[in-house]
């Protein structure tokens, strides 16, 4: 798992540093998109970082689960609201998410 | 004359290089969503939500084509001048205007009876408003002999010297040889 979550980790630098390059690049709008990416693998890294310890690994596979539906619900009350910035937010957040979960399966079938 | 709050949404939603490249696309004509995200490198969300802004700005236009969304450019608004964009009314000038006819209608209201100027005011400000108004009397550019322009004075108020001195030291009229013309 230590490999995983340096390759999460790794992932939220990468994401921060490109956030950076967007700002400067006069992008605010995808700067904010890809920082609130960055963020995802940032709160995945350390959840699962805790659930290693506690010897606890299905627990953080349970903790993406519950994530998904909150930012899930979170984006069917955005398009209600039809609010184009939090729909971004929601959808950018799930689809990260989509792609921590594709690596933790992969990690624990190594 | 475009209203300030539609210039102002239009030059935020401009300040930024995304959605100025996505105008650029659009300048060569109308392009399906998916493609403009290829174009761009932009995911389907984030062109999504580039686009409804330049939507809500009025600057882009869409129609669907079966299951796709076909953006084009509103040539009517893109083709604005910048000075179009900017020139609008602004509301804090009109207000000021306003204000300042306001008080130019008290001050005349309470110094003439009618064409008769009641006293002239000790206080510059309203003094200038009542020597511009009697001013009105004179053509600008018209040159008048001292005798004339002193008996038109007269007739709206006796103390015609001082009117006429302090006409000159505001810089309403000028005096040449004894002959006076209105300058503003």
């Amino acid at each position: 798992m230590e490999r995983f979550i340096n390759e999460l980790r790794a992932e939220n630098a990468a994401l921060n540093k490109k956030a950076a390059q967007l700002r400067a690049e006069s992008k605010g709008d995808e700067a904010v998109f890809c920082t609130v990416r960055a963020n995802v693998y940032d709160i995945c890294a350390t959840v699962c970082g805790v659930q290693a310890k506690r010897g606890n690994i299905d627990g953080f596979a349970a903790m993406l689960t519950r994530f998904e539906g909150e930012w899930g619900a979170a984006l069917e009350a955005a398009k209600k609201q039809n609010d184009a910035k939090k729909i971004c937010v929601e959808e950018t957040k799930l689809e990260a998410l989509a792609d921590v979960r594709a690596r933790f399966r992969a990690a624990r079938a190594e | 004359m475009m209203e300030r709050e539609t210039a102002i949404r239009i030059f935020k939603c401009l300040s930024d290089a995304s959605r100025l490249n996505i105008l650029s696309v659009l300048q060569s004509g109308e392009a399906y969503g998916e493609l403009l995200a290829e174009k761009l490198g932009l995911s389907a969300s984030t062109l999504s939500f580039h686009m409804k802004k330049l939507e809500e700005a009025g600057l882009v236009t869409s129609r669907k084509d079966q299951y796709y969304t076909v953006y084009a450019l509103d040539q009517a608004l893109t083709k604005l001048r910048l000075s179009e964009l900017i020139g609008g009314e602004n509301p804090q000038e009109d207000e000021t205007q306003k204000r300042e006819e306001a008080y130019r209608k008290k001050v005349l209201d309470a110094f003439f009876d009618g064409e008769k100027l009641r006293q002239i005011p000790v206080q510059r400000k309203k003094k200038l408003i009542v020597l511009q108004k009697i001013a009105e009397n004179f053509t600008p550019g018209k040159v008048y002999e001292e005798a004339v322009l002193s008996g038109m004075i007269e007739q709206i108020h006796p103390d015609y010297c001082t009117i006429r001195r302090d006409m000159i030291s505001e810089g309403i009229l000028t005096r040449e040889n004894g002959r006076y013309t209105r300058v503003k």
